[in-house]
């Protein structure tokens, strides 16, 4: 195996920066380019040890640097490493970098640390993905989730579950074997409440898998409504700046305009759209088929009213369209839970189309030339998860700086089932209650990621959900007064889903995932 | 060894089988009909299928493995339908994946029809005699010599050797070195084939008391009886003629004076005491075992089952013991029905000689040395049926190697035979192997039952089987089929007839037009409850393929294909969850691993792993990923790298 480097830390101006060296060479690689001090070898050194001195090339001193030294197996990768911490600035480092890539290191794949520890059995898949969505964490809750799954707070819940179910797949094979000795009467009963709260458990991870993405990636947000209601002037507030032109001529926003922000703890990904009404207007036309593409897949919907103008034809139009776009997803994803995303993915292209970009938004963050292996994880997954779609909607009264509601809100909201919220772009009211409104509608109303691990990847949620499957089926039996062998059958298929969670089963298409997640084979 | 002269004899044969125990007489058999010269060796000619231990044939998941031998076209089914006294089909109440049939045999007579059976068989020769050696050259065996100096050249050996090898029989502080049943033991065989190489265990089992049914008090015990009907073991044997008078067994329990007899004198156990160096079955331990381990159960039973027609000797199922002799006759005395009880042969454990079998291929074969085959208790496992299996296998494999043909190789989805080979050649087996359910992944497709359904066609292929029974086979498959596509197209309407035969069974009644199968499906009801509703089903349809009236067929095959129906339909669902985990188990037993490939090359393999797939050289990624010490990180690095060297292969194209 050959020896890598890479460096570790943020490309930007930071005090320190780390370059870190691994496999076989490590050591003798380092040796070439680090002057210690103490003028000693770091081979003559004992491992975990840190070392004082300069990176030389040609002698030339590039920086000032501190050498740390950890022999495998006790490293990350179990491989010989060293880290060289310099300073931290973007040329320093990549000079660095350049000087031990000519002395004999080739450079680390995107990931390629992690996908060694994982080979060498230094942390298992769920803690190697949890790596991966380290690396693109988009916002503190998203590092907090991973990192707690790095830690193995993932696997420990799963394990715990797995050894639930073993305990009574041992009894029920035992009972089998022995049927003289042991009586199962009554057993199913107790079983059955067992079934329950592994379902229980099993359920808060698969469901978590929604919040996870909402962390992981941002809720999905879009702002509608029919033309110069303010739309644009509502995301330039949210944004803090101006993006959207801002016109008095209705139907000035044609394209979608991205953004991502961060709101007080929430991180949304901001959609403007086109204003929604009936038109001939080729352009215009267009750009309402895109908010309606676009609205189809929002996790938010900011349905922007003009509130100092009676409700007309295009706004009624604009809430029926949100309420259609609800339909099919509401209730479905969020509420029915496991069985429901399977049969559910099925019909709908647009939840695969989710679910490829989710997944290509996790490979680009670990592996950007992943080519043919990316293209096999978006098949596996295609078909089985879809998360958006299930819109929730808010009513954005917008404009209440020129006098209160000219239509009654609480018969809105009663109408609709959507909450209202006051808002005035213009003199920037309406945020807080907008920014509680939300969290309500996702979060429950609390911030709870302090303590609970979230599923965030696509694998692991198949697979939860699978585990959910076949405790349904157990129960199923159990309700059908099945012999006791029966449950055995679908116990184990939820043992072994639970166990290629945590990688301690081996799923033979876990090679698809390694491939595409560490860009194996080139 | 002894005399040269006898070396000079040349005696030769195709196969030779070294054993005429239960794997020795299927191996010998196996070779004989394939049209192969055999010779099987015996210690004595009077032992041959002798049941030294339980008189019984079968049990749970041991049923299976006798009728997937009789459909591969093994001996030991038809021979228990001739020699049984009583027969139960056991777990009747739980699902049909675990139902095993157990037949109480007459020991006597069980033996002396495998014997004639043997001796009527072309091309096979009983022969008296100790092998004591191996003879092997250039990586391959070519003959046996035996304890008296003769030479006998084969082109394979297949060792049976059972638990002979090295004997002793121990109880209290008597040591005899003798096999079972005081027979003499096999004090050569051990070294010759240390000389060859093999690593060889010490493994211990042991046998309860015999006692006099005249003095025992038989109404003091429960009574067992026999099934009626009988289901015989054979799917060639005629259920009619099988129906006979049926002995009875008794149940009995210990109690706490028994306890209280065995604690007294638990020191005087050779096993506490460090007589016995062998390793004994957690799962089949002594009364004293029992004892000392679950001191809060108040009583064990002890099952009082009959030797034979022919004798008195009652055996006491669950008594085993080597406590000393007096022990033995004190404790046994405290049982209720017991109180003069006499013995005529004591308890005993006993320790012999077995091959570490991880050693083997699958096909039984040893890695080492071409044409020797081994099977049976030599192998490390426990039990008549799993000696039987085995000895099967090996004999098909041997006579296969010798006329140049491939291997028969049983996967685990395949049947309890695969089970128990792979376990026995994969895992690291430190105590006799006992075949239970819960050692089969897949056993609601590996129902003893559908026995014939899945391993006609390869005992035929294999030449066991002949075109007869094959053909009756297809016969049934093909109606089978035809009788559950007519259930899932036979609709009924909820007819004021169909939804009283409803609530008859507590079945909610029908709101609109349902198919057969859907209600043979409902927990309540099943094919035979729905007939009444069938008014397809007297004649039963033509089956296209054979050309066979079903309804011509006679009442046994009937039978057989009805119960199948149902059995399909009722547990489609199950079945099919099983199918979908048996393609999952497949992607890993269909990546082959060459036997060149050194696993030190491997990087990011533990240590442990390494080492153990270097040495055990695992023909598959599913077997590697069995071996104990493999983790499934070591296989996802095999994995890895098995990718990696294809895909590297593949650029280099």
């Amino acid at each position: 195996m050959s020896t890598i480097a890479g460096i570790c830390t943020a490309m930007s101006p930071t005090a320190i920066g780390i370059i870190r060296i691994s496999g076989p060479d490590a050591v003798a690689v380092a040796d070439r380019v680090f002057r210690g001090k103490d003028e000693k070898k770091l081979a003559a050194h004992a491992s975990y040890t840190i070392h004082y001195g300069w990176v030389v090339e040609d002698g030339e001193t590039l920086d000032e640097v501190l050498a740390l030294l950890m022999r495998g197996p006790h490293s990350y990768t179990a491989e010989d490493v060293v880290e060289i911490h310099c300073h931290g600035g973007v040329f320093v480092l990549q000079r660095i970098l350049a000087c031990v890539l000519k002395n004999g290191a080739k450079p680390a794949e995107p990931g390629e640390f992690t996908k060694r520890a994982f080979l060498a059995g230094r942390i298992d898949l769920s803690q190697a993905e949890a790596v991966a969505d380290l690396l693109s964490s988009r916002n503190i809750y998203a590092l907090q989730s991973s990192t707690r799954q790095l830690r193995g707070d993932l696997s420990q819940g799963i394990n715990s579950i797995r050894a639930e179910v073993l305990h009574e797949l041992a009894a029920i094979e035992a009972a089998l074997d022995d049927p003289d000795a042991y009586d199962m009467d009554g057993y199913s009963n107790g079983l059955a409440l067992k079934v329950g709260e592994w379902q229980r458990r099993i359920r808060k991870l698969v469901d978590s898998f929604r919040t996870g993405k909402l962390l992981k990636e941002g809720i999905n947000t879009v702002i509608a409504g029919k033309p110069n209601t303010g739309k644009s002037s509502v995301m330039n507030l949210l944004l803090g700046q101006e993006r959207s032109i801002v016109t008095e001529v209705p139907g000035t926003t044609r394209d979608l305009i991205e953004e991502g922000i961060y709101l007080d703890g929430m991180s949304l990904v901001l959609s403007d759209t086109a204003g929604l009404r009936d038109t001939k207007d080729l352009v215009e036309g267009l750009g309402i088929e895109k908010a309606k593409e676009a609205l189809a897949k929002a996790d938010l919907i900011l349905l922007v009213l003009d509130a100092s103008m009676p409700l007309d034809e295009d706004d009624r139009a604009a809430i029926e369209l949100v309420g259609g776009s609800k339909v099919p997803g509401k209730g479905i994803a969020a509420d029915d839970g496991i069985a429901a995303d399977e049969g559910k993915a099925a019909g709908e292209g647009e939840a695969a189309g989710e679910c490829i970009a989710a997944d290509e938004g996790e490979a680009v963050g670990e592996c950007k030339a992943a080519g043919e292996c990316e293209a096999s994880g978006v098949n596996k997954v295609g078909g089985v998860s879809k998360v958006g779609g299930a819109s929730k909607v808010v009513l954005l009264a917008n404009k209440v700086d020129l006098g209160p509601p000219v239509w009654d809100t609480k018969d809105l909201e009663k109408q609709t089932g959507y909450p209202v919220v006051l808002f005035s772009a213009k003199e920037r009211t309406g945020g807080e209650e907008l920014v509680g409104v939300v969290r309500q509608l996702f979060y429950s109303g609390e911030v709870t990621f302090n303590d609970q691990v979230y599923v965030t990847n696509i694998r692991q949620h198949r697979l939860l959900c699978e585990a959910g499957d076949c405790l349904d089926k157990v129960k199923q039996s159990i309700e059908q007064g099945m012999p006791e062998d029966f449950f055995a059958i679908d116990l184990m298929g939820c043992y072994e889903n639970l166990g290629q969670v945590v990688g301690e089963s081996v799923e033979e298409d876990l090679i698809d995932e390694i491939f595409s997640k560490f860009c194996m084979g080139k | 060894m002894r005399s040269s002269a006898n070396s000079a004899w040349g005696n030769e044969y195709d196969l030779i089988v070294v054993g005429a125990g239960h794997a020795g007489c299927e191996a010998a058999l196996a070779g004989a009909r394939l049209g192969l010269s055999t010779i099987m060796f015996a210690i004595s000619v009077d032992s041959i299928a002798m049941m030294p231990c339980n008189p019984n044939v079968g049990g749970t998941s041991k049923g299976h493995l006798v009728r997937e031998l009789d459909a591969l076209g093994g001996e030991m089914g038809k021979n228990i339908d001739k020699t049984f006294i009583q027969s139960r089909m056991l777990n009747t109440s739980k699902g049909p994946a675990v139902h095993s049939l157990r037949a109480q045999a007459d020991k006597q007579k069980y033996s002396m029809e495998m014997r004639k059976t043997l001796e009527n068989t072309p091309n096979l020769t009983i022969r008296q005699g100790e092998v004591a050696g191996v003879l092997a050259e250039g990586g391959n065996v070519y003959g046996v010599e035996t304890a008296s100096g003769a030479i006998y050249r084969g082109k394979a050996v297949v060792l049976a050797t059972g638990t002979y090898l090295g004997a002793r029989c121990i109880f209290g502080d008597v040591v005899n070195p003798t096999g079972p049943n005081g027979l003499q033991a096999a004090t050569h065989l051990t070294d010759s084939l240390k000389c060859l190489g093999f690593a060889m265990q010490r493994f211990k089992t042991g046998t309860p008391p015999r006692v006099d049914a005249r003095t025992v008090d038989f109404d003091e015990l429960e009574e067992q009886r026999g099934d009626e009907p009988i289901t015989p073991f054979s799917f060639s044997t005629d259920p009619n003629t099988v129906q006979k008078e049926q002995s009875l067994c008794w149940l009995a329990y210990t109690n706490e004076k028994t306890h209280e007899v065995i604690r007294r004198n638990i020191h005087r156990s050779p096993l506490f005491s460090g007589f016995i160096e062998g390793t004994g079955a957690r799962y089949c331990p002594s009364i004293e075992d029992k004892v000392v381990k679950f001191p809060q159960k108040e009583r064990h039973q002890i099952f009082v089952e009959p030797e034979g027609l022919y004798t008195n000797e009652m055996y006491l199922s669950g008594m085993s013991s080597s406590l000393p002799e007096d022990v033995q006759v004190e404790m046994l005395r405290t049982m209720k029905g017991f109180s003069h009880a006499h013995i005529v042969r004591n308890a005993y454990a006993i320790e012999y000689d077995c091959l570490d079998a991880t050693q083997l291929l699958p096909t039984l074969e040893t890695k080492s040395i071409g044409g020797l085959f081994c099977c049976g208790q030599f192998n490390g496992s426990s039990g008549y049926e799993e000696a039987a299996a085995q000895g099967l296998v090996a004999g098909i494999n041997a006579s296969r190697k010798i006329i140049g043909k491939e291997p028969m190789v049983l996967d685990r989805s395949q049947a309890y035979i695969g089970v128990l080979i792979d376990d026995l050649v994969t895992k690291d087996n430190r105590e006799p192997y006992r075949m239970m359910t819960s050692r089969a992944e897949y056993r609601l497709l590996l129902r003893q039952d559908n026995a014939d359904l899945r391993l006609t066609k390869i005992g035929h292929d294999m030449g066991l089987i002949d075109d007869a029974r094959y053909r009756r086979l297809l016969e049934k498959e093909s109606a089978i089929d035809a009788e559950s596509k007519r259930m899932e197209e036979t609709y009924v309407g909820e007819t004021p007839q169909v939804q009283e035969l409803l609530m008859s069974y507590g079945s909610s009644p029908l709101k609109t037009g349902a198919s057969l199968a859907e209600l043979i499906r409902r927990p309540e009801l099943d094919y035979w409850k729905v007939g009444p509703l069938d008014t397809g089903r007297e004649p039963m349809h033509v089956s296209p393929a054979h050309q066979v009236v079903v309804a011509a067929m006679d009442p046994v095959m009937r039978r057989e294909i009805e119960e199948q129906v149902n059995i399909q339909i009722k547990y489609a669902g199950y079945i099919e969850r099983q199918r979908q985990q048996v393609e999952h188990f497949q992607k890993l037993e269909k990546r082959v691993l060459p036997p060149e490939l050194d696993y030190t090359q491997v990087r990011g393999l533990r240590l442990e792993a390494m080492q153990k797939l270097n040495q055990r050289k695992p023909t598959s990624v599913g077997q590697a990923s069995r071996i104990s010490g493999v983790s499934p990180a070591d296989i996802s690095v095999l994995l890895v790298y098995l990718e990696a060297a294809t895909r590297r292969r593949e650029i280099q194209k």
